[in-house]
């Protein structure tokens, strides 16, 4: 072979171009295998955090792999949930990588222009500006916070800011209010802490329409609860007992489940406590020793006074109360004999929804049945839990304008008149706001709500938001109230910020859940707690005395040095570690397990959740701190309220309005709740009853397809709300299971599906409160207020249907 | 002749009036008219009073308590009236009406929660008074017993024949002496 010059350069440009390009090749695939690795190993941590889809506050434990939440599981070492969640607390990753959230801080055009991306600081000058200018005119007093469900020092920072500003008008838009005692147990004990039935130490629960293994203040820690009342190693099975008119989750689980004509409820635990006095079964030795107003009694000014017992026993007969109920007799006697025989019995009465016209008496007569089966601060019955040591903040400091402001009237009236035993009234507020009624509202402030969906009367609201010259939104989403707002300030989820919890319903221990941020916020959000801080900081003057915290977890961590400092509780640990000091509390000893405040934080953080589980006032002074020191069936604290609202207002009449019309009597201080008479039913035969599912987070999940997917097994629904119509009257009506039907009440017409339900009162239909799509039972429920709670009244609303 | 005819015709209608009383249980008077029909009207089930029935051999009657549950006040009638005078304490003196043999063991828990007899198989139709029986609806024989106990035998085995072997759940049925005369 011949090498010629040109071939022997042709052949050495070739050799080195492929050297370069199989070298080059080989170096992106050296660079390829290291992402590999890295991909195949990413960097994990799990850092703890809090559920915040439900009042429950269940601890939870989330997966990072390099930075990204890749999952979520329950904290095992968490006392309210060891380790198991509920399938609401998974959508959480949905919301968090919800595509809708808002990537940062929008602020309005001119007056009602277009909502346009500005950056944090032009958006908090503009809050600010406009917060300024009202402040400087007097009209402090004209902002108004709207606050949805929320707990912990989040409140606390914007109690301390309407306080500090100087507006009264502080609203908060819930169903429950856990931080809160209930108030028949307020007026009948006196407490001012909310109380904790301890189900899972109970062998008997009779439950009226609690949803306790749906949608309860804790459903984890109620279904762990009712695991332990049945199949307790140490102890016999237990029973439930669910009274409910709807056959749901709870009642299907339960012992007995009994149906009952809605509204009712109050009448047949009268029924139940005749049974209980009638055949001797109740604790006399409670009630002799520790109750006020049982027997007839005699006041200090010589006044004879009816007792609860002749009142009940001559008015609230069996046979009648069957009439009313619709419960047999014979149910009612068992029910009575069951609580009285499987001791320690526990009976709930404290749900969302009100139980109707005779709310507050319908509670206290519930509530009744515990004194009389003597339960009240006894293991397995009514418990209070001790406060939780944080240190106390100092009050917040007012200047003259915030003192001038405070001084006037709340825009809901919340407090006085009608709203006399409410400390929030939403469902006023459309009428306050369009009439200007007794002020007009010149700002308003939406956290964690969205009004103009969940409101009763969301369209007058639409037209009363209308009216507002300003308002600020803090909401993640662009939802139908924040559309409106002139500027969003939008919060991070709670994956993404410190937050704690102090969950109050949990029986045998308390509880403080605190967690940093399990990932750094996706977007450009922050978390609307320091946001406050910084527009306190930013309004100077006493509003920055009295929020002087740099960031939201300086506060946490100025609060949480009180849990250091009592010399109690323990952060919590492994069960070997826990079973070890439990041996030594059990002989006296509280060990420290950490030498300065510095260590107890990090474990705090790094664990997820302080308790204490032993220290505990469970003794009946605790839970009876009424005028007499006793149990009281006639409740001085609310004649006392009564009294005073005669003095402020000179008349008592609007809040005896509110309480069903009833007679300044005795009877109105005692648990009595009066049998209604037959009501004609005229256009709309059926009633309307709404329900909270298990998968129904705060913010209803519509953006959660997981949990739009399970909805209902029961009826086999998904995704689409729809309306349960009883086999019967589905018969009568000619509609079929899946047909779409007309629901309609005096205020509107919503088109759902028909799902037949085989159990249950035939004259009621059921809709759930559901976060899928199609149209809500706001559309038809009256913008009626539950005057006890101030919640709107979501179960009272008469309809009809036809077939579309 | 005129005397001893007297004494006979007086001995005859001794005699038979002793065989009548002898033959012929005493009519019953209760304290209070009670009447089943209206309360079973109002949806009340027999053992929703008459409890016992379904816990123990005898059904006894109901307790005072009980009445009073519904009774305690209110306007009613005369009857209701003398129910409320036990508001103060003690039993109504019910008076009983059925009464077995005492060599006969009957427990009414077996007949009426395990083998789900209706009340008036035995008791007659008592849904349909408006006062209290003078005398028992209905006597009960031994043939009665027996003739019941073959006929549920013969469904028993009829049964138990189907699922080819002894089925669970199923109670013999015995016609033998030791089973009521105890």
């Amino acid at each position: 072979m011949r090498v010629t010059r040109r071939g022997f350069i042709q052949a050495v440009g070739v050799s080195a171009g492929a050297a370069a390009v199989a070298r080059g090749q080989l170096a992106k695939a050296d660079l390829g295998v290291g992402d590999l690795e890295r991909w195949a190993t990413p960097e994990e941590s799990l850092p703890p955090s809090i559920c915040q889809q439900c009042p429950g506050g269940c601890g939870l434990v989330a997966r990072t792999l390099d930075g990204e939440l890749a999952g979520i599981a329950g904290n095992p070492l968490h006392p309210i949930n060891r380790g198991a969640l509920c399938p609401k607390a998974y959508g959480a990753l949905q919301l968090l990588y919800d595509p809708k959230r808002l990537r940062g801080p929008l602020a309005r055009d001119g007056a009602r222009g277009r909502l346009r991306p500005v950056g944090w600081d032009e958006a908090l000058r503009r809050v600010i500006t406009q917060l300024s200018q009202l402040r400087a005119k007097g009209l402090a007093h004209t902002v108004a916070i709207l606050g949805g469900q929320y707990r912990g020092y989040r409140d606390t920072v914007w109690k301390r800011f309407a306080e500090a500003w100087g507006t009264p008008n502080y609203v908060r838009v819930r169903c429950l209010a856990p931080e809160q005692p209930a108030l028949a147990h307020q007026l009948m004990q006196g407490t001012t802490s909310p109380l904790s039935y301890d189900l899972a130490e109970a062998r008997c629960i009779l439950s009226f329409g609690v949803g306790l293994l749906e949608s309860w203040l804790g459903p984890v820690h109620a279904s762990r609860a009712f695991a332990s009342l049945r199949g307790g190693a140490d102890r016999p099975r237990g029973r439930l007992i669910h009274v409910d008119p709807r056959r749901s989750h709870t009642a299907i689980k339960a012992d007995r489940w009994v149906p009952i004509i809605p509204g009712t409820d109050g009448i047949l635990a009268l029924g139940i406590a005749n049974a209980l006095i009638r055949e001797g079964l109740y604790d006399r030795e409670f009630v002799e020793q520790h109750t006020h107003g049982f027997e007839d009694w005699v006041d200090a000014r010589g006044q004879r006074h009816e007792g609860f017992k002749d009142l009940l026993l001559s008015e609230h007969g069996l046979l009648t109360v069957s009439g009313a109920t619709g419960v047999p007799v014979r149910t009612i006697l068992e029910i009575a004999r069951d609580l009285a025989t499987l001791k320690p019995a526990v009976v709930v009465g404290e749900r969302g929804p009100s139980y109707g016209r005779d709310d507050l008496h319908t509670r206290m007569a519930i509530h009744s049945l515990n004194a009389l089966l003597g339960n009240i601060g006894a293991t397995g019955g009514l418990l209070v839990q001790a406060a939780l040591p944080l240190t106390p903040l100092p009050p917040a400091r007012q200047d003259e304008a915030a003192r001038r402001g405070l001084d006037r009237p709340r825009i809901d009236g919340a407090g006085r008149g009608r709203y006399s035993l409410v400390t929030s009234a939403p469902q006023v507020l459309p009428e306050r706001i369009l009439a200007g009624d007794p002020y007009p509202i010149n700002a308003l402030l939406l956290f964690a709500t969205n009004p103009l969906v969940n409101h009763p009367a969301k369209e007058a609201l639409a037209r009363a938001f209308e009216r507002i010259p300003f308002i600020v939104s803090f909401s993640p989403f662009l939802d139908e109230s924040s559309a409106t707002a002139d500027v969003v300030l939008p919060d991070s989820t709670y994956l993404e910020r410190w937050q704690d919890d102090q969950v109050t319903h949990v029986a045998g221990f308390t509880c403080f859940s605190l967690a940093g941020p399990a990932i750094p916020p996706r977007h450009d959000t922050r978390n609307t707690a320091d946001v406050v801080l910084q527009l306190a900081r930013s309004l100077g003057g006493s509003i920055a005395e009295s929020l002087p915290w740099e960031r939201f977890e300086t506060l946490l961590g100025a609060g949480a040095r009180g849990l250091w400092e009592s010399g109690r509780g323990y952060v919590i640990s492994t069960p070997a570690e826990e079973s070890l000091r439990r041996v030594l509390e059990r002989q006296g000893y509280w060990v420290p397990e950490f030498k300065s405040y510095e260590e107890f934080w990090k474990a705090l953080v790094e664990r997820g959740a302080w308790w204490d589980p032993t220290g505990l006032p469970v003794g009946r002074k605790a839970l009876l701190r009424t005028a007499s020191g006793k149990f009281e069936f006639y409740s001085t604290a609310l004649k006392s309220l009564v009294d005073e609202a005669v003095k402020r207002e000179g008349t008592d009449t609007p809040l005896l309005s509110a309480l069903g019309g009833r007679d300044r009597g005795d009877r109105l201080y005692l648990p009595i709740v009066p049998i209604p008479g037959r009501t004609e039913r005229g256009d709309f035969p059926f009633l309307l009853n709404t329900y909270r599912l298990v998968t129904r987070p705060l913010g209803g999940g519509g953006n959660q397809p997981w949990l739009l997917e399970q909805p209902a097994v029961l009826v086999r629904a998904a995704w689409e709300r729809w309306v349960e119509v009883h086999r019967e009257t589905a018969e009568k009506l000619g509609i079929a299971d899946g047909d779409a039907v007309w629901v309609e009440s005096t205020k509107g017409r919503i088109r759902l599906r028909a799902k037949l339900v085989a159990a249950g009162l035939p004259e009621i239909v059921s809709i759930p409160l559901f976060g899928g799509e199609g149209p809500s039972p706001n559309d038809l429920i009256a913008n009626e207020t539950d005057v006890v709670r101030g919640f709107g009244l979501l179960n009272t609303t008469r309809v009809k249907v036809t077939k579309a | 002749m005129k005397w001893p005819a007297l004494i006979g015709v007086v001995a005859l209608g001794l005699v038979s009036w002793a065989g009548f009383r002898l033959w012929v249980p005493p009519e019953v008077v209760q304290p209070i008219q009670f009447p089943h029909k209206t309360h079973i009207e109002l949806n009340l089930e027999c053992t929703s009073c008459h409890e016992r029935a379904e816990k123990g051999s005898v059904a006894g009657r109901p307790p005072t308590a009980l009445c009073l549950s519904c009774h305690s006040a209110g306007e009613g009638t005369g009857e209701i009236k003398k129910v409320q005078a036990y508001e103060k304490g003690g039993e109504i003196p019910w008076r009983r009406v059925w009464r077995l043999p005492d060599h006969i063991f009957f427990p009414h828990r077996t007949h009426v929660v395990v083998a789900k007899l209706k009340c008036q198989t035995c008791h007659g139709p008592m849904e349909t008074l408006v006062k209290p029986p003078a005398r028992p609806l209905k006597t009960l024989s031994m043939e009665d017993c027996i003739g019941c106990h073959e006929k549920a035998g013969a469904s028993v085995e009829k049964v138990a024949a189907r699922a080819r072997g002894p089925a669970s759940g199923i109670r013999p049925l015995s016609t033998d002496c030791n089973s009521c005369h105890r």
